[in-house]
């Protein structure tokens, strides 16, 4: 490869998203202009979290070399676990027992992967059936309303707040905000970020390197399950309800947002910042196409072509790497 | 002075006694070489000093203590550490990464890059590398992710290096600097095992060399005091100088005829032939385009102009179905990945090309193919418990007879092999050397390219030579010699013998 074509994806893989994003901008500022209004994009941009703080989770699932199928379901469950222990718990102890449920279900995934040395792919399929059988069967399949009236701290994830004149969900973005901070931090500076990455890179080598690969593929999952637990309480706050039936399929925009976002699917590369900057454009289409009055089915449409998209250009970096073979 | 030693160990697998009563000193500071066919246990001696195998008896002294060596950790504690062929390298982690993975220095579980990329330079520098600490490994080249074992083994403190083939995937100029860095290693007072198929290594880099065969130690000795043929002879137990096998046959009509061929950046203006019954040598550096050239030939890459004509007949070749069926084969250096179908049968292997050859109304005949499975291993003598018995778990050897006789099954009178003995064992190179004259005295032409120099002296009638793209030599075999090849390889100067064109 030449030098500048290996600059060029040193690039790509960086800051490819980025670019995407301000495409998008671009095409939108044409066709939609709407789109760019100030008070517009921040909603957009609060909305992102519902997807954006599990695809922090996600990335570091892919980048141990599998993914996790079961983060719909987790959502799904994370909700009627809200919904039910709000009126009597409270919304602190509810809200911890909800992120805890969600690490719980991480840990099932992780001791199914580790102990039992099921696939990822068929460990976290199954648990996503088991997880979303424990609901419906708990809540009999009935949705579980929560009281405006009696629990009106519920609103707390979704409510709007004044900020420079501007109505913004501020508690969902503030949580966004963090849980990638975290996750940054975590990613690039600690011993667990670099086990992650090496368990995805190679894993026998992991283990003859002495490292605690069980440990931290558990950990991983936690992570994944904790973050959906997280994305369903904003939610379980904007619709006052939680059921069983929610987050059917939610794991696929997760990971295409992760993917997209420049985490590898062959494992042992994340990409932490890429995955929020997917999430949000994720939204923004979705956001724009409706404002241009083009439904549901289009904006997958739009989406499944900018994955094919996204995922063709990193296959000509694989060709060029052969090449050079 | 001993530093390790290894008294009477025994190891078996079920079914098999892979070492047998085997005790052997390695000294402090000697480049050891251990040699001996495939399935000799030299590996499995390797693993047991690296800790990946433990043993069923015997015992393992360090500086003369026992040392109870049960895992890799443990190993590495008593200062060995193991270079695999495999390079067990993560490799989207930086080269300081992979090299402190299991000891990352810093607190509270953050890592302290700084002084991770500090400890890690130093490194760097004692071996006097180019490389950076902060490098990715992926996008080093294989003789630098080897260095990075190096420098992960030399982090551990380890006293004893274990290297199992660590010339197999480098090219000549890397294997120079891999060298350089033995002796160095070695002048640092640490000890070296060095495990080869190349025998050549052996004598240029080794003090000592230790033999076994068949499980069994058959004895160390000092390389100055042995030669090749002696050092063969104790590998398999028996005087093999009729090894190598060329003896003068008639040639036939022209079966290839290459002319002009040119792919951009790889190679131009190559032209020649081969004759029915002849063994055509291709010798050169690695990188010279000769892979490309024999590739382009079968259609796996696709030449930029020129012709390719078979019997005369000039042919178009886009895809290698197209080679096929024109009757050129090819054997691929990487029998395992783009060679064999490891998770299917010997006989599925053999009959991949000529299914529909086999088949009626579109379903395979399996009597017809147990036919084709029998004469082929009538002619080639492959060894095998039984038709539906798994390719990947025949020798090298025996893989490499499957791939062959798959071309010859697919009626390919022409042959092109790639590296044909890499990877099997001195017994079986023999048996594979003795076969292709078999094939050419039938009246196949075959083009052998090899890295090996001995190889193409001893089996071929002729050999071209290719320096950066170009054919700079046709060398008849009466004017082969090793010199004179190196010095078209290297661009040093063009020979072509006369009497014989392209």
């Amino acid at each position: 490869m030449s030098r500048q074509a290996k600059l060029f994806w040193f690039y790509w893989e960086r800051f490819g998203i980025l670019a995407i994003l301000a495409l998008t901008l671009v095409v939108f500022s044409i066709f939609a202009p709407s789109v760019l209004s100030i008070g517009n994009l921040l909603t957009v941009l609060c909305r992102s979290a519902i997807v954006a703080i599990p695809a922090m989770g996600m990335t570091f699932a892919i980048c141990s070399g599998g993914f996790d199928l079961s983060v719909g379901s987790v959502v799904g469950l994370s909700t009627c676990v809200w919904a039910a222990a709000l009126p009597t718990l409270g919304i602190v102890p509810a809200t911890v027992l909800t992120l805890a449920a969600g690490a719980l279900c991480g840990v099932f995934n992780g001791l199914a992967i580790t102990k039992l040395k099921i696939a990822t792919f068929v460990a976290t399929l199954s648990m996503s059936f088991i997880i979303r059988g424990v609901a419906l069967v708990a809540t009999d399949g009935s949705k579980q309303m929560i009281s405006r009236t009696a629990n009106p701290e519920a609103k707390f994830f979704s409510q709007n707040y004044a900020v420079f004149g501007q109505q913004i969900q501020l508690v969902q973005l503030l949580m966004m905000v963090l849980v990638f901070l975290v996750g940054y931090l975590l990613y690039r500076y600690t011993r667990f970020g670099v086990y992650v990455r090496s368990v995805g890179s190679h894993e026998p080598s992991a283990r003859t390197s002495g490292l605690p690969v069980d440990r931290t593929l558990i950990f991983v999952f936690m992570l994944t399950g904790a973050t959906a637990s997280a994305s369903a309480l904003i939610t379980s706050s904007q619709l006052m309800q939680g059921a069983a039936t929610l987050g059917v399929g939610f794991e696929l925009e997760v990971i295409t947002a992760t993917i997209l976002g420049g985490t590898s699917l062959a494992g042992g590369k994340g990409n932490v910042w890429g995955s929020l900057v997917a999430a949000v454009m994720l939204a923004l289409i979705r956001n724009g196409l409706n404002l241009l009055g083009l439904s549901d089915e289009y904006q997958r449409l739009a989406i499944g072509l900018i994955l094919l998209l996204a995922l063709a250009i990193s296959g000509i970096q694989e060709l060029t790497k052969e090449a050079r073979k | 002075m001993t530093v390790c030693e290894v008294k009477n160990i025994c190891k078996s697998f079920p079914g098999v006694k892979a070492l047998t009563d085997v005790s052997v000193a390695f000294e402090k500071g000697e480049v050891h070489a251990v040699v001996g066919e495939n399935g000799a246990g030299k590996s499995t001696l390797m693993k047991i000093l690296g800790g990946a195998y433990s043993l069923d008896s015997g015992t393992i002294l360090m500086d003369g203590k026992e040392a109870a060596i049960r895992s890799i950790p443990d190993a590495l504690r008593c200062g060995i550490s193991v270079i695999y062929q495999e390079l067990n390298l993560m490799k989207s982690l930086t080269v300081a990464e992979n090299i402190f993975v299991s000891d990352l220095p810093g607190r509270a579980g953050c890592v302290n890059y700084r002084v991770l990329n500090q400890r890690t330079q130093e490194l760097i520098d004692s071996l006097g590398l180019k490389i950076k600490p902060s490098d990715t490994v992926s996008m080093l080249s294989v003789s630098e992710q080897q260095m990075v074992e190096i420098l992960k083994a030399l982090s551990h403190n380890s006293e004893i290096i274990i290297m199992d083939e660590p010339t197999a995937a480098l090219s000549t100029q890397e294997v120079e600097t891999l060298y350089g860095i033995i002796r160095k290693l070695k002048a640092d007072g640490k000890t070296i095992l060095y495990i080869s198929h190349r025998l050549r290594e052996v004598f240029d880099l080794a003090d000592r060399v230790s033999v076994l065969r068949d499980g069994l130690f058959v004895g160390t000795k000092n390389v100055a005091e042995i030669d090749e043929r002696k050092l063969v002879e104790m590998m398999v137990g028996r005087d093999i100088s009729q090894m190598y096998t060329y003896t003068a046959r008639q040639l036939g009509e022209t079966m290839l005829e290459v002319e002009g061929l040119e792919k951009k950046e790889a190679f131009t203006g190559v032209t020649f032939s081969l004759k029915a019954g002849e063994v055509v040598g291709m010798a050169g550096l690695m990188g010279c385009g000769r892979e490309e050239i024999a590739k382009s030939i079968y259609g796996l890459l696709r030449a930029d102009a020129g012709t390719i004509a078979v019997n005369g007949k000039a042919v178009s070749i886009r895809r290698p179905a197209d080679a096929i069926k024109n009757g050129i084969g090819f054997v691929t250096e990487d029998r395992k990945d783009a060679g064999i179908f490891a998770l299917m049968t010997v006989r599925e292997n053999l009959t991949m090309n000529i299914l529909r050859l086999i088949s009626k109304f579109r379903l395979i005949s399996g009597k017809k193919e147990q036919e084709v499975l029998d004469e082929y291993t009538g002619r080639m003598d492959m060894k095998y418990a039984s038709e539906n018995q798994r390719i990947m778990n025949l020798s090298g050897g025996n893989q490499q007879k499957f791939v062959l006789a798959r071309a010859l099954a697919a009626n390919c009178k022409v042959l092109v092999l790639c590296e044909p003995t890499r990877g099997i064992d001195v017994g079986a190179k023999a048996e594979v050397y003795r076969l292709l004259a078999d094939l050419s005295r039938q009246g196949y032409a075959i083009l052998v390219i090899s890295s090996e120099l001995p190889e193409i002296m001893s089996i071929c009638f002729r050999t071209l030579v290719v320096y950066h793209g170009r054919i700079t030599g046709n060398i008849l075999r009466g004017e082969m010699d090793e010199n004179r090849i190196m010095r078209c390889a290297t661009g040093a100067e063009t020979y072509f013998s006369e009497g014989v064109g392209l």
